[in-house]
């Protein structure tokens, strides 16, 4: 996944790229932190990817920051179109559609401004209002 | 490019990256109790030197990226003048993110 490029025109070029783990960790963090969500919710595949991360990063004396319920897309050819689903549950004391554009913006100003990545779409999908 | 030439470079990248707080090699983790015949720091296994790509896999501590990676950048480009990779391109791959590096 690329971040961005560099190269002068004397100076060979050089390239960051950021991961998907790293972007969905950062926008779990953001959604979960957005008023009126109750937590994020993960499919069957999110577990997986979740728990073979964990594997991974036990490995490497990682504590990995959680990403359950955010999917990261790279869509190829173009390195740059990254595209994030958020998976959530929100609570019935607001209204469902400003929480989720609330979720939006959050996740769109947390990882552009943690790793210059600039995502194409992101898309909030709700799976559950729980009604207290 | 000889072995030696590349255990020179691969110990000189490690050790510029070691001055960037906030990022680490992404490679097995050296306990205290690694035997000490181990004959070489699993680190590493972070950084490949290709003909004309230099890539070093990193782990982050700390947000956000975009000053440390600059910071990666030009500690790793440093490393690499007048080594036989001083002209290769450099990818620097965040591949994994530590729970201390969130506020939350």
């Amino acid at each position: 996944m690329a971040g961005n490029e560099s190269g002068a025109d004397m100076t060979p070029p050089s390239e960051c790229v950021v991961a998907e783990p790293v972007i969905a960790s950062i926008a779990a963090e953001a959604a979960q932190a957005t008023p009126g969500v109750l937590r994020l919710a993960s499919g069957v595949a999110g577990l997986v990817a979740q728990l073979r991360r964990e594997t991974r990063a036990r490995w490497s004396g990682l504590d990995p920051a959680p990403g359950t319920g955010v999917t990261v897309r790279r869509d190829e050819p173009e390195p740059g179109d990254i595209s994030v689903r958020v998976d959530l549950v929100v609570s019935g004391d607001r209204t469902a559609v400003r929480v989720a554009t609330a979720v939006q913006r959050a996740v769109r100003d947390a990882v552009t401004e943690n790793t210059g990545v600039v995502m194409r779409s992101i898309e909030v999908s709700i799976v559950d209002i729980e009604l207290s | 490019m000889s072995r030696p030439e590349s255990a020179e470079t691969t110990t000189a990248l490690l050790a510029a990256l070691d001055e960037v707080a906030g990022l680490r090699p992404a490679a097995p983790a050296r306990k205290a109790s690694a035997p000490r015949w181990l004959p070489v720091d699993p680190a590493v296994l972070a950084v490949d030197l290709g003909e004309d790509l230099v890539e070093i896999r990193l782990i982050a501590e700390a947000l956000p990226l975009p000053p440390l990676l600059s910071a990666a950048e030009a500690a790793c480009r440093a490393a690499l003048a007048d080594t036989p990779w001083a002209e290769a391109a450099l990818r620097l791959v965040v591949v994994d993110l530590d729970v201390s590096a969130l506020p939350g």
